[in-house]
């Protein structure tokens, strides 16, 4: 691989993408689809405050703002802890709640709450925009034989490794911009976290989902790089990511064992980059680098090897 | 590069282009209703029974219905330029596509920044994050129109 080169075709393939409208479309959707999940999130406390300010005059607003979010952290405290229970029979056993409950503490008390819901529903959400914006990666120009025209100039590895380079900054790119824009919405409009709190938070919060795309990614890259056409890696690429955790769930219903599906993608341990454990953090990251270095090798052998 | 095939991009402007302009349309229409509604509101004074609504008309006779008509003409204006500036992309046309397109672009952030400034909460108004919602679509078609498809928009 020529490194200079797949460098430089990076720099053009985020720029061209924008230009073929895959890449518009998923800047549109991801900044609109990130930034809606805070607005969601954030409203109801905004609103609240205001409600309660009204009846209660005498009362500074950062007071009453302060209790609206107690209450509401206190009433999303079970569900959220169910959420990330650990349970693989019906009933969780003692120890299992336990764990969940200290889980749900961790990221409703120790952390802000706000932006730890925001990151969570981001992370469910999230492959799933992302697949918008990286199915068309080299599915379009393999089924329109454009390529040739570029392997007179590039070596394959070069503009496999070019074009995931390219894509997986603008992924960085929109994730660093949405985390920015909510940690300053926040600091200027909710200020009931330090704001060292709500950065440090954002900081970690954006390299968590990053890590957590690159899989996606290069599941992405690998589909994209094994059909012709943009439309069927879209298809493929929508079935797989979205299709992984409901196959989980489902079989789940009949066997146990099932859900051990969620694994084959990041699905199945995701949530625990966001866990109180360095340890199961540290696994949780070493299963995505696992899975990205998986599926890289998966579409790479798959571009070197087929008829451009 | 004008005078050669359109770049998906372009076209996937013009499609967002109607689809929001549309929504424009509605829009108007909408504040249209709401300005008749406003109206009853306000003949019927504090026996209108609804509160929600009174408590939007009396916010708005405090900012100034002024306001009110010059958002509704806005918000057409800008529906027009949608429309209009999504045709320009289609034929790649200088002045139909990138200045109204750019035109468009300014006039929604100012519409965007008088919504968040100038108007209350009650009335709809006031800064959130569905302000900066609102003004991803504008700040994308300038920065777009400008630069990435600016040698497209030339005929």
């Amino acid at each position: 691989m020529d490194t200079k080169k797949a460098l430089l075709i990076a720099r053009y393939g985020a720029r061209y993408s924008v230009r073929g409208g895959v890449g518009l479309v998923f800047l549109l959707l991801s900044l609109t689809f990130g930034l809606m999940v805070a607005h969601l999130t954030l409203q109801p406390v905004e609103l609240l405050s205001k409600q309660v300010q009204e009846r209660m005059q005498d009362e500074p607003p950062e007071k009453v703002t302060e209790r609206v979010l107690e209450r509401l952290t206190d009433e999303a405290r079970r569900p959220v802890a169910w959420l990330l229970s650990e349970r693989t029979a019906a009933e969780a056993t003692p120890e299992q709640d336990r764990r969940a409950n200290a889980w749900a503490e961790y990221l409703l008390k120790d952390r802000p709450a706000m932006l730890s819901a925001i990151f969570l529903i981001l992370l469910f959400g999230w492959p799933l925009v992302g697949a918008f914006g990286a199915f068309d990666l080299y599915a379009g120009d393999i089924s329109s034989r454009q390529l040739r025209y570029q392997l007179l100039r590039a070596d394959r590895a070069s503009i496999y490794f070019g074009r995931l380079i390219g894509t997986t900054v603008t992924f960085v790119l929109v994730l660093t911009l949405l985390g920015a824009t909510v940690a300053v919405y926040m600091a200027a409009k909710l200020p009931l976290y330090a704001l060292t709190d709500v950065l440090a938070w954002t900081v970690y919060g954006v390299l968590a989902l990053t890590v957590v795309t690159l899989p996606y990614l290069a599941l992405c890259a690998w589909i994209s790089a094994s059909v012709s056409g943009a439309f069927t890696s879209l298809t493929v690429v929508s079935l797989v990511v979205g299709g992984v955790p409901l196959v989980a769930m489902f079989g789940r219903m009949s066997h146990e064992a099932a859900g051990y599906v969620n694994f084959l993608l990041p699905w199945g341990f995701q949530t625990r980059l966001f866990h109180y454990e360095p340890t199961q953090v540290a696994l949780a990251g070493a299963g995505c680098a696992l899975q990205t270095v998986l599926y890289t090798w998966l579409g790479y052998r798959k571009f070197t090897r087929r008829d451009l | 590069m004008s005078e050669g095939k359109r770049p998906g991009g372009l076209t996937a402007l013009a499609v967002i282009n109607f689809v929001f302009g549309g929504f424009n349309v509605l829009g108007v229409l909408g504040m249209a209703a709401v300005l008749a509604l406003l109206n009853v509101a306000a003949d019927a004074g504090s026996n209108s029974g609804d509160e929600g609504m009174q408590k939007v008309a009396d916010a708005w006779r405090e900012i100034g219905i002024g306001l009110f008509y010059l958002l509704l003409a806005l918000s057409a204006i800008n529906a027009f330029l949608l429309i209009a500036s999504g045709v320009g992309y289609l034929k790649q046309k200088r002045v139909l596509g990138r200045g109204l397109g750019s035109v468009y672009g300014l006039l929604a952030i100012v519409t965007a920044v008088v919504m968040a400034l100038m108007v209350k909460e009650e009335a709809g108004g006031g800064f959130s994050i569905g302000t900066i919602i609102g003004l991803i679509y504008p700040v994308l078609t300038l920065i777009l129109v400008n630069t990435t498809f600016k040698e497209d928009l030339a005929r």
